[in-house]
């Protein structure tokens, strides 16, 4: 009978530790200077926004079927440019803070008459795809690159 | 004179200059006609039928042969191969002439498909006149088609027109999303490479078109209808009858309407011969235009976006 508590009490945090884990993220990032992060943001880990529409987001996605880095930025840039129609205006390496190798897709696209930025950051572990994503008009979102790469420098993957 | 000009005044002015003998049928009255008219009926029925037979069957000539090196297709374009710079039908001919004379005019310009023809007059009235025709190298119209990524389009689309100006084409069409425009064939190349440099191709589609067989064909009847003509007018001059007249009359025009269409498709071969066309749309090409198209099992990759990541709600 003892030995009950203890088998509760070990189910019980046993539980609490696997919840934890699936409502985290594996990730951890600072959010930009003028950002606001939102709340309940569904398909989005992480989202956040300046006041004039300049916005970050990060997804987090099972790797499953394992992909590597090459092959989910091959499918990734196929699909914005191909079919979305998406300039592909630039593609750099860059690097986690956890050091991590990532690719990151610099697009651009007309939205109605206006142009509009598209960055997406690829980074890929075993288990994760984490995509960063950063956009907006180009009269609010050029002023702004340089605070979302210093966000993206300080990417961490747990 | 042209046939076109056979008015019905002019084919009674024409009338009163024919010979007394001839002129003893008077159009007011209309009562005499010369027993000798009879004959003269018979040989313009013979010779209608057999100018008939001789325009559908005089166009015969020997298939041409080219070349290996000098014939291009689409697929061999798609495959790596070079399309060609057309230097060796530009490098001895005049360079062209200002976009603004080029619409329309396709012998105007500086490359002119006849010029590929043996030369052989076109109002001679030698039966079989079309014999001997024959091209020195195909003639060939390009056309390019590319899609470009929706980014900057008004500004993309500037560029693009200012391509076609520095080579000598002009705008042909233009529309929110797309823009069309004519360049010489000799700058074709050089005019895509350009355009390649002017945002992200994601589609482009390349093609020559080989209308040497449709051109000779059309020559060779323009020719054999023009002598056709000559021979028309001439046996009109010497009618001695009005049903005579009538007939030839008729006849003259069913060919003059003939030749003025085959004389205007001509215009429109030698027209797309000396100008390439290229469209740049900037719309990509939906999936649900191609069905069949691959599409990846990984549902969030369709999710991702603009749309989506500024949709703040």
């Amino acid at each position: 009978m003892l030995g009950l508590p203890s088998s509760r009490t070990a189910l019980a945090i046993g539980l609490c530790s696997l919840l934890i884990s699936a409502c985290g993220h594996h990730f951890q990032m600072v959010t930009p200077n003028r950002f606001v992060e939102l709340d309940d943001q569904h398909q989005y880990a992480m989202r956040a926004t300046t006041p004039d529409g300049v916005v970050i987001g990060v997804r987090e996605i099972d790797n499953d079927p394992q992909g590597t880095l090459e092959f989910w930025e091959e499918a990734l840039s196929n699909h914005l440019r191909l079919s979305e129609g998406y300039a592909l205006l630039d593609s750099i390496e860059v690097q986690a803070a956890t050091g991590q190798s990532g690719k990151q897709l610099r697009f651009g696209r007309d939205e109605g008459e206006r142009p509009y930025h598209y960055w997406t950051t690829l980074f890929v572990t075993d288990d994760h795809i984490f995509i960063i994503e950063a956009g907006g008009q180009s009269e609010t979102f050029e002023p702004m690159q340089g605070a979302i790469s210093d966000a993206i420098s300080t990417f961490r993957i747990d | 004179m042209p046939v076109a000009a056979f008015q019905a005044t002019n084919y009674r002015r024409e009338l009163s200059l024919l010979p007394n003998t001839t002129r003893a049928y008077r159009m007011s009255q209309g009562t005499t006609i010369p027993v000798a008219s009879r004959t003269w009926r018979k040989a313009v029925g013979l010779f209608l039928l057999s100018s008939l037979l001789l325009g559908c069957g005089a166009a015969s000539y020997s298939q041409p042969s080219y070349p290996a090196d000098s014939y291009y297709t689409t697929a061999e374009y798609q495959e790596g191969g070079a399309l060609p710079q057309a230097s060796g039908r530009s490098s001895a001919r005049p360079a062209p002439i200002h976009v603004a004379q080029a619409p329309g005019s396709g012998s105007e310009v500086g490359w002119n498909a006849q010029e590929q023809l043996a030369q052989v007059p076109a109002d001679s009235d030698q039966p079989g006149a079309a014999q001997g025709v024959s091209p020195t190298r195909p003639m060939l119209i390009y056309t390019a088609v590319f899609h470009l990524s929706v980014f900057q389009v008004e500004e993309s689309q500037r560029q693009v027109i200012a391509v076609a100006e520095q080579m000598g084409g002009f705008l042909f069409r233009r529309d929110d999303r797309s823009v069309t425009i004519r360049v010489p064939a000799q700058r074709f190349q050089e005019s895509i490479d350009r355009i390649e440099q002017i945002g992200d191709v994601l589609h482009r589609a390349v093609e020559v078109t080989d209308i040497t067989q449709e051109y000779i064909d059309i020559d060779i009847r323009l020719r054999n209808a023009l002598a056709m003509r000559d021979r028309l007018e001439a046996l009109l001059a010497r009618a001695e009858t009005v049903a005579d007249a009538l007939q030839i009359e008729r006849e003259l025009q069913r060919l003059t309407a003939e030749i003025e269409t085959m004389r205007g498709r001509l215009r429109f071969l030698d027209d797309r011969m000396a100008y390439s066309t290229i469209t740049v749309s900037f719309e990509p090409r939906r999936p649900s235009s191609t069905p069949g198209l691959f599409r990846l099992p990984f549902s969030w990759i369709y999710e991702l976006g603009l749309p989506s990541l500024l949709n703040l709600w």
